[in-house]
């Protein structure tokens, strides 16, 4: 190359560069207020410190712990990795295990491909038999926000004709081994509103990212509400992400890790918002910036000289999808909520609570489910009636061309209840196929609904015959429906519901509920604050119904979430919860067996049909008194109160309950909460629960209760009935002997 | 007993406490095993009820057995209906399926409502003997014994008058009436020559009959509402006290005063003595289906279990013949009703409101004719169905005052009654809609059928045997349903289009079947048995096609099944079996002796007896008068004697001898005598109709249905196959011959 073509290559070079930072500095200046050229800017040199490595399992990213399974000639998986805007990726390196058939011959492939640009191409080599693969993933194809990870197994058994769908072509993946392992380092985001998606990332690899509201001094009430609205912002900004929530006083040292918002007075924030070049004017200002010391971590500053002001920011800092303005600071003029009566209550709730629910209320979204051998849709309905019914009208489409032994299946709790043909081998569609759910496939409490197509093309294969997988479609419309009939109501508050709900009773429109905290220990705030984010996530909305208070509740305060250590408790929650040394209550408690030597004539299939042979448990309600020291757990309990229902999270001091709320709010944890009392141990795994079938009449009002009592004790209710009848033979002779002689006299 | 007004009160609120209770633990939801439990224990309960009610004889406890069946049996059906109501009606599953399934569930629930009715009416019934005469005869009252006519043949009339006219009871007390509304001067003088010539020939006959028996004979100018204004009529020019009312085909047994006049004489606000109406020859069902003399008569169901029931609640009702009515009550009620063609309820109806009592005694006394043919048999169906339905639109008893809720109520039910035709039409459709049409009439599962249908369905057979199996056939009263349902429902659609419209249509009987036909009724028939087949076999192919719904496919396939049963039976029905006209005879026990020419005294027994004739029974060794022989027949029980000629005789494999006789009447005397033979005693009336109690079991029943429809029906069809055959191959050849 000669100096002249080496020179026009550095003048295009430079006017590239100079073009560039044309176009960059101007906005840097409008966006930072900065007036420090970028070009000034030392370039971002990476501390080996700084970089973390990663590993994420399959398992992690299913939320699902079993094998996965690639069948037939064709089989594909798809895995959704993300990837934080708050990272730079260095590397990425994907890691398969699992098993392989070993009948596959060398075309066997394992198609990898990111974002739909294939990636790699692993030979699947069945005399191997275990799939032990490491490969490289180009970071280029990663892209901040969910990635689509797709396997594509294309397998063959024989040289010649295959049967596509033999049983011997599989690739068994372990997703507890399979992982991605990822190296990163941190990177600061633009410091600008419109960027909060990114400071409070749901994309984040961190299991439990920390949240941590500071203020200069003890919260008041008003700053605490305003504490909570911010933690809502927050909570449905990592949308499912659980967050850990940690109050503080302001101290000069900033918390190690996690992000950081901090609450107060103009006065309180004004070093911060002189660097940001807020007006004096600006009365509520609501700022983000980086934590000083931390580029890579964020401060977000809420400041308003009242409490009012404070709140209404706080609130508006919620409201999640409001686009605030790419600018660093953003002042409010006003803000005004509607009224909470106009207010519509939560999907969750109404799906609950209504008798008629779409599946859209349940969270499913019309899809389309393509493919053979394709798993289907899962969701949970909530169902609050003792031996009542379900009937589903379900609107579904269906592509031409399959066969007629086409189905869509519907299970409620694993139980088949329906199979709606696919038969026509022309397009079909059904507006309102209707599948009854008997009250024997039903649960009380949360039931699961799966829809789940068999799918089967016309060309079925076959050796050397064609498997034409093409046209196999199904589409559930959301707006199909499930409706509860009959049955006796659940007429008590099951912490199950709260899990899935927020809520504890069904209203159709949001009530006031308070949130009481029963005294302000930086604990006991954690852990209240902590549950706000929860619930926030649970209801996909702001919690504008929940005020908070401190102190305990009295008698005649309506609904509430009643959060601190069980010596601050009113008397009556406190009865219904058990003491650090011993506990009396209500537990199922496992019946010792009748012994069936009475009836051992009758077959088995007789005797358990009358329920001679000894039942799995009975619910009796038994009093137990044992010494034993259950100071280290956590208490969640629904309390049914006739002023309004309260849900109580308790504990012997505020650091366990704190302990215990983070475990509680956490994966895996959440959803155990069920019936009318639970405890746990903030280490343990497990959230044992007492089940509201052990008291049914209270559950589930007179007439479930009797039918539940009925039904646990069969002969007792015949005995009853006869009885009865017994009376009645007893006292008619003698109505119509009074009436034989006042009407037919002896001449 | 002395029960104080609180004892009775405080008994009425326990027991409606503890029926309120009962009722409430049927509607609570248990899980399906404990439903399962506590229907099966029940009916194991019900059934030993049911068994040990043969055996007890006390009357305390058979009415507590009764009680307990009833109270099971309430139980079971109520959670059955309640269940149906609120957890299977086919809302969801498209238009067809809701309606039908609506119909569906509408056809249970009246069922469930007769069936309370009828437990109610059955609680505890009446059973009377009769109340002495005082021995001083001056104190019996005066009674005129009606016998309305209109166009009967007047063969049908005779020995109706005879054994009238020799009841048992005072001559001069003892006034008997040919009321002739086929005699009127209207008739008379018919614009139709012809007619007008009919009709005074008629009247002559019974002019005749009436002269030569001592009756009198009434007529009028106009034939103004029908038998009402008939009767209401023959009350201007008659005077007794008390009145007997009997259609010309009643023939009266001779202690019919003696049983009933008593009553009257005990209680002065007594209006009503009815009797049951007790038939001789076979209605259609029984004649084409062969069941008469086997089965017990169709009626017997409401005169021997339902009329005794009402007795009790005071709610009997006039059944136009074979009754006693105070005189003076029907002057204050202003005779005979006219509003509606059953004249009988409603003139019941308006002297209950003005307080007076009515009474059933259950005691046959009158030997009837039925309907022959099918179209005859409807048109008297049709009449009593709206006539009944007349008076609860026209003259609703919950407004009338003075009666009690107890007669309300039970005045309702007798209307309510003749909703088992439409009831009976959905449950022929619904098989069809859903083997045919696919239509879900019952969303649920089989499970729950085996839980709440099955106990109710057989707590239903058991129950019904209870209370009808005496007097009726499982599977009989579905025959007799569906034999009415289309007509009658038609003809209820026209009363309640048009109330006042209906007609009085006179029930033809007596009527000469030369030959056998098919009823011109009986195409409503081929189509329903058509489709119904048809949904046969659709359901087994739907069976083979969808595993997913094979329990209720074979469920209601059996339903359907019994449908084309009942069906083909009617088909049996309506083939109008061929019945030269003869004398209805009556099956008589009774010792006599035959004498003819020099051979000695033959004793012999009587089997029985008409107005033409006699069959006699004689011993193995017995001579035997060749046919033709003229033979006295002695009746030492009765001191008398009267000729009659041999006309057959048959010798059964077991040797004994049967011999038919027919009557030689030499005069008026013999004629009353063989009038008092055939049809004088209700004792043997009694005894005659206890015979045909013996009942039937289910399974005996399903395989007489069985039996019977295939082959009475299939005879219908080949008859259908024949007829087009000599018509359309047969006949047209003999033509072409010459």
């Amino acid at each position: 190359m000669n100096r002249w073509m080496l020179l026009a290559v550095l003048m295009g070079m430079a006017n590239t560069w100079a073009l560039q930072m044309s176009a960059e500095i101007p906005q840097r200046v409008t966006r930072t207020s900065s007036l420090v050229p970028p070009f000034l800017l030392k370039p971002l040199k990476v501390n080996p410190a700084n970089i973390e490595s990663t590993e994420l399992t399959f398992a992690e990213l299913f939320a699902e712990h079993d094998m996965a399974s690639l069948h037939g000639s064709d089989a594909s998986l798809s895995i959704t990795l993300p990837v934080s805007a708050r990272r730079n990726l260095h590397t990425a390196q994907l890691s398969l295990r699992g098993t392989l058939s070993n009948v596959l011959i060398a075309p066997s492939q394992l198609v990898v491909s990111v974002n739909e640009q294939v990636i790699g191409q692993l030979h699947l080599n069945g005399n191997a038999s275990k799939l032990n693969v490491d490969m490289p993933v180009p970071v280029g194809a990663l892209k901040p926000g969910y990635n689509r990870i797709r396997l594509q197994a294309i397998q063959h058994y024989g040289e010649g004709c295959e049967t596509p769908l033999a049983p011997e072509l599989w690739t068994q993946l372990d997703l507890e081994k399979s992982h991605f392992t990822l190296t990163s380092s941190a990177r600061s985001t633009p410091l600008l509103l419109d960027n909060l998606n990114q400071v409070f990332d749901k994309t984040t690899w961190l299991k439990r990212p920390e949240l941590h509201v500071l203020t200069h001094q003890a919260p008041t009430l008003g700053q605490l509400q305003a504490m909570s609205a911010v933690v809502q912002g927050v909570a449905l900004r990592y949308e499912y992400v659980p967050i850990k929530v940690f109050t503080e006083r302001y101290q000069e040292v900033w918390p190690a890790q996690g992000q950081v918002v901090l609450l107060g007075t103009r006065a309180e924030l004004a070093p911060w918002l002189a660097e940001l070049n807020v007006p004096s004017t600006e009365t509520a200002v609501l700022a983000v910036r980086a934590l000083p010391g931390d580029a890579t971590r964020n401060l977000v500053l809420l400041a308003a000289d009242d409490e009012a002001q404070l709140l209404r920011l706080a609130q508006v800092f919620a409201l999640h999808e409001l686009p605030l303005p790419n600018l660093a600071w953003v002042s409010l003029a006003k803000f005004d909520l509607p009224k909470l009566a106009n207010l519509p209550a939560v999907t969750a709730v109404r799906a609950a609570a209504q008798t008629v629910i779409p599946l859209q209320a349940l969270g499913y979204k019309t899809q389309t489910l393509r493919g053979f051998d394709v798993a289907g849709e899962s969701m949970n309905f909530w169902n609050d009636r003792w031996q009542g019914r379900v009937q589903m009208r379900v609107h579904l489409a269906y592509a031409a061309g399959m066969s007629p032994q086409s189905a869509m299946n519907v299970l409620v709790n694993n139980v088949l209840v329906g199979s709606i043909p696919l038969n026509d081998d022309k397009v079909g569609q059904y507006h309102d196929y209707s599948v009854s759910v008997p009250s024997t496939a039903l649960n009380a409490g949360w039931n699961k609904l799966e829809l789940k197509p068999v799918l089967i093309p016309l060309a079925q294969g076959g050796k050397c015959s064609p498997f034409f997988l093409g046209n196999l479609a199904v589409t559930v419309y959301d707006d199909s429906t499930l409706e509860r009939l009959g049955g006796s109501s659940l007429d008590e508050p099951d912490l199950s519901l709260f899990a899935h709900t927020g809520e504890v009773s069904l209203s159709l429109s949001p009530e006031p509920l308070t949130l009481a905290l029963l005294d302000n220990d930086v604990d006991t705030l954690s852990a209240g604050l902590t549950l706000v984010a929860k619930l926030t996530q649970v209801q996909k909305r702001p919690l504008w119904h929940v005020s908070l208070a401190l102190g305990a509740p009295d008698e005649q305060a309506g609904a509430a979430w009643v959060v601190g250590k069980k010596s601050l408790l009113p008397a009556a929650a406190q009865s219904h919860l058990v003491a650090s040394t011993h506990y009396a209550l209500p537990l199922p408690v496992a019946s010792a067996p009748l012994g069936n030597s009475a009836y051992t004539w009758l077959s088995p299939a007789w005797r358990d049909f009358f329920e001679l042979t000894p039942p799995a448990a009975q619910h009796t309600r038994a009093t137990v008194e044992l010494s034993a020291d259950l100071s280290e757990q956590v208490f969640a309990m629904a309390y049914a109160r006739r002023a309004g229902d309260w849900t109580v999270f308790s504990a012997e001091t505020p650091a366990l309950l704190a302990h215990g709320i983070d475990t509680l709010t956490g994966f895996g944890h959440w959803g155990q909460l069920n019936g009318k009392l639970a405890f746990w141990h903030p280490e343990d795994s497990v959230v044992h629960t007492i089940p509201v079938e052990v008291t049914p009449i209270s559950a589930f009002g007179l007439r479930g209760g009797l039918g539940i009592f009925a039904s646990q004790h069969p002969w007792f209710a015949l005995f009853a009935l006869l009885l009865l009848i017994a009376v009645l033979v007893w006292l008619i002779p003698r109505l119509l002997k009074l009436y034989r002689v006042r009407r037919h006299p002896a001449p | 007993m002395n029960a104080t007004p609180r004892y009775t009160l405080a008994t009425l609120i326990i027991m409606v406490a503890a029926l309120a209770t009962i009722l409430y633990a049927a509607t609570l939801q248990v899980g399906l095993k404990t439903g399962g439990l506590i229907g099966l224990v029940l009916l194991g309960v019900l059934f030993h009820a049911y068994v040990i009610s043969y055996h007890v004889r006390d009357k305390k406890i058979t009415l507590a057995l009764r009680l307990l069946i009833i109270g099971i049996a309430t139980f079971l059906a109520w959670r059955y209906l309640y269940w149906r109501a609120t957890e299977t009606l086919p809302m969801a599953f498209g238009f067809l399926s809701a309606v039908f399934g609506l119909a569906l569930f509408l056809a249970e629930f009246y069922g469930f409502v007769t069936t309370l009715f009828g437990f109610f009416s059955n609680i505890s019934p009446l059973e009377r003997e009769p109340l002495a005469l005082p021995a001083d005869q001056n104190l019996w009252p005066h009674v005129d014994v009606y016998v309305p006519t209109y166009n009967e043949d007047p063969a049908i009339l005779y020995p109706t008058i005879i054994a009238a006219t020799q009841i048992d009871y005072p001559r001069e007390k003892l006034h008997v009436y040919i009321l002739d509304d086929g005699g009127t001067a209207q008739k008379c003088n018919d614009a139709n020559p012809e007619k007008a010539r009919q009709a005074r020939t008629r009247q002559a006959e019974l002019q005749a009959l009436a002269a030569k028996f001592g009756a009198g004979y009434l007529t009028r100018e106009k034939n103004l509402h029908a038998k009402a204004g008939n009767v209401n009529s023959a009350l201007n020019f008659t005077n007794g006290a008390l009145i007997l009312i009997l259609d010309c085909d009643h023939i009266p047994t001779q202690d019919f005063l003696k049983n009933t006049v008593g009553f009257f004489l005990h209680d002065p606000k007594l209006f009503l003595v009815q009797t049951p109406h007790n038939f001789i020859n076979a209605d259609p069902l029984e004649r084409n289906l062969d069941t008469f003399q086997a089965s017990p008569a169709e009626n017997e169901l409401f005169y021997d279990v339902i009329q005794p029931g009402l007795d009790f609640w005071g709610a009997s009702f006039f059944c136009g013949s074979a009754a006693m009515l105070r005189r003076s009550v029907l002057d204050e009620v202003g005779g005979f009703a006219g509003q509606t063609i059953t004249e009988d309820a409603e003139t019941t109806l308006d002297a209950m409101s003005l307080g007076y009592r009515t009474m059933y005694f259950n005691r046959p006394m009158v030997s009837g004719l039925q309907p022959e043919t099918y179209s005859g048999f409807i048109l008297q169906r049709s009449r009593w169905g709206q006539g009944m339905l007349q008076i609860f639109m026209l003259k609703n008893p919950w407004l009338i005052p003075n009666l009690s809720l107890v007669q309300r109520l039970l005045y309702t039910n007798f209307a309510f009654y003749w909703g088992f035709a439409l009831s009976r039409l959905a449950m022929l459709c619904s098989p069809i809609v859903f083997l045919f049409f696919s239509a879900n009439l019952c969303d649920t599962t089989n499970e729950e059928l085996m839980v709440y249908a099955l106990p109710q369905m057989l707590a239903a057979l058991i129950t019904t045997q209870y209370f009808y199996g005496r007097v009726r056939w499982p599977f009989m009263s579905q025959l007799y349903e569906t034999a009415q349902a289309i007509f009658v429902t038609w003809a209820l659609v026209a009363v309640v289009r048009k109330p006042r419209a209906p007609t009085f249509k006179v029930t033809p009987k007596g009527e000469d079947l030369n030959e056998s036909f098919i009823s011109e009724l009986a195409w409503p028939f081929y189509i329903f048995l058509s489709l119904n087949l048809i949904s046969i076999a659709f359901g087994v192919w739907r069976y083979i096609d969808e595993p997913a719904h094979r329990g209720m496919i074979i469920f209601v396939e059996f339903w359907a099944v019994l449908d084309a049963l009942f069906l083909l039976g009617m088909l049996g029905v309506l083939f109008e079996q061929r019945q030269p006209r003869k004398e209805p005879r009556v099956a008589h026990q009774e010792a006599i002796e035959m004498r003819w020419g020099e051979s000695p005294q033959q004793a012999a027994a009587m089997v029985n007896a008409s107005m033409s004739g006699l069959q006699i029974l004689l011993p193995e060794a017995a001579l035997l008068p060749p046919i033709g022989t003229e033979v006295q027949v002695l009746f030492p029980q009765r001191g008398v004697a009267c000729w009659a000629g041999i006309r057959w005789h048959w010798h059964n494999p077991q040797g004994a001898h049967y011999v038919g006789l027919s009557y030689q009447p030499a005069s008026i005397a013999d004629e009353r005598l063989i009038a008092a033979v055939a049809f004088g005693s209700s004792a043997q009336l009694l005894r005659n109709n206890q015979q045909r109690h013996k009942g039937k079991t289910v399974i005996g029943s399903l395989v007489w249905l069985i039996y019977t429809s295939v082959f009475k029906g299939g005879a219908h069809l080949l008859f259908i196959v024949r007829r087009q055959i000599i018509k359309n191959l047969v006949k047209p050849k003999l033509g072409s011959l010459g």
